[in-house]
């Protein structure tokens, strides 16, 4: 996978550019958003339910076709990861895995066992996901994200659906495979703790339609993942977003 | 408890059932022990119409599946298409199968034939409409999964829809099965002039001669028949999907 990794093109600049985005109903969700995401940077996206966070990852996956403005992800390779691990249940989780490949037509069983390595999970190659525990198929789901080399990595909630002790595990080993791949990275969250483990940057944002809150750098020199969160900058970092989400709220 | 009951609810049954045999003349409703007698002694000769009568429900029955199935994906795909063609699918599934029958033994001749055809007349609807709900009932996470790698329409039939369906099209083939006997008999009620003899044939044929524990003893036969269909198909169920789909194992 390391060989691959080298021939990959660089990660790509991420830029919405007056981004318009409404529903057929006329409700709009997006009214002139930009944005710029420098290549290789990892940025959280917070705010409330039903703000259109998720709309604008759909807008950069390709999903979802903006009304109005631009997204110009370049000539990226990009990969989603959903709220739910979204695995096909009759698969078997290195079929699962090899999902992309075979779509693209670049079947390669070791660069899937290497991505099911990667997310520790190399032994459950032959059973079925309902097998697994949920947070091992979100590690799936991940490492199918992973196989296809991706230079745009997207991920709506991740971990939403899991307990807090695995979370922490998911956190930590994400945070080390975005550190080793130096992907452009955009996650969707509520955990404002998770934006601060794992991001450079952090945007709060509220809506619709969705407009930016705050738009702060995370300054840490901690592994991605294992930042300390009682690290006062993480913590200063933390109530700021908590003070912009609220005081959108409040009357 | 589970278990007790319905066999209590059996036995209350057959005992009515003999009560009233008892105090009635045999050729109106011959008691359970005279239809086990004739179950055992037309054995061989059930044993051979069942046989025919499987042979046209299996056929009307993959006949369905096939032109099913294939239209099922058609109209899930086109929903103008399926709008084009509700109401000939509908009027299918309405006119009474019985008052097709005679048309079918004009067109077609006596024979097997008839059998298959009104097997697989019952059996073509309830196929059609789980096909196209199941394609339908495709989570839209999985179809944008797909989306996202550009599959094709014939990737995203073949990895994704047919298989998330599967459960759908199943329930369907089971709900056709039972169909698919009732319409073989009744194809055999009009269309069989007993050469080979089947479950139809026999019903009809022992009525007429006043036969009645034969009559029942066919009536049996055909319930037998239409439950192995059922149980094949949730066997074969249960191989292919069972795995992972937990209604079917």
């Amino acid at each position: 996978m390391a060989e691959g990794a080298a021939a990959l093109p660089p990660a790509p600049r991420v830029r919405f550019d007056a981004v318009r985005f409404a529903w057929p109903s006329g409700e709009e969700i997006l009214s002139g958003l930009s944005l710029d995401l420098a290549p290789g940077q990892v940025v959280a996206l917070v705010g409330r339910s039903g703000c259109g966070k998720s709309t604008l990852l759909r807008l950069a996956a390709g999903l979802s076709t903006p009304t109005g403005g631009g997204v110009d992800v370049g000539d990226a390779r990009r990969a989603f990861v959903f709220q739910r691990p979204n695995l096909l249940p009759w698969r078997t989780v290195a079929e699962n895995v090899a999902l992309p490949l075979t779509l693209l037509g670049q079947e390669d069983p070791a660069a899937v066992a290497a991505a099911l390595a990667q997310v520790g999970l190399a032994d459950a190659a032959h059973k079925l996901p309902q097998a697994l525990s949920g947070g091992m198929q979100m590690r799936v789901s991940i490492a199918r994200a992973l196989v296809s080399q991706p230079t745009l990595l997207l991920l709506d909630e991740p971990f939403s659906a899991i307990d807090a002790l695995t979370r922490a595990r998911l956190h930590g080993e994400l945070g080390q495979i975005l550190d080793e791949r130096g992907l452009t990275t955009l996650i969707v969250t509520h955990d404002l703790h998770e934006a601060a483990l794992l991001a450079d940057r952090v945007i709060a944002l509220a809506g619709p339609p969705l407009r930016v809150l705050l738009d702060v750098p995370v300054t840490s020199s901690a592994p991605r993942g294992r930042r300390d969160l009682y690290d006062p900058r993480v913590g200063a970092l933390v109530r700021a977003l908590r003070a912009a989400l609220d005081v959108d709220v409040a009357p | 408890m589970s278990r007790a009951l319905p066999a209590l609810i059996g036995l209350i049954a057959l005992t009515v059932w003999a009560a009233l045999a008892a105090s009635l003349p045999e050729v109106l409703l011959p008691s359970p022990l005279e239809v086990g007698r004739a179950l055992l002694h037309n054995a061989p000769r059930l044993g051979e119409a069942a046989l025919v009568t499987a042979s046209a429900a299996g056929m009307g029955l993959g006949i369905a599946a096939v032109f099913g199935g294939v239209a099922g994906v058609v109209f899930a795909r086109s929903p103008a298409l399926e709008r084009a063609f509700a109401p000939y699918t509908l009027l299918l599934q309405t006119v009474p199968v019985v008052a097709i029958a005679p048309l079918l033994v004009v067109w077609l001749g006596y024979g097997l034939k008839v059998s298959v055809c009104t097997a697989a007349l019952v059996s073509f609807f309830p196929i059609l409409t789980a096909t196209v709900a199941g394609l339908r009932a495709t989570p839209t996470d999985q179809l944008d999964l797909l989306r996202l790698y550009g599959a094709t329409e014939a990737q995203t039939l073949r990895l994704l829809r047919l298989p998330s369906a599967a459960p759908f099209v199943f329930a369907g083939l089971r709900s056709s099965a039972g169909l698919g006997v009732i319409g073989a008999i009744v194809g055999e009620f009009v269309g069989s002039n007993g050469d080979p003899v089947s479950l139809g044939y026999l019903v009809l044929r022992s009525a007429r001669s006043a036969d009645t524990p034969l009559t029942f003893a066919a009536i049996v036969a055909s319930t037998a028949l239409a439950l192995t269909f059922y149980a094949s198909l949730r066997r074969i169920e249960t191989r292919l999907i069972g795995a992972w789909h937990p209604g079917a194992s």
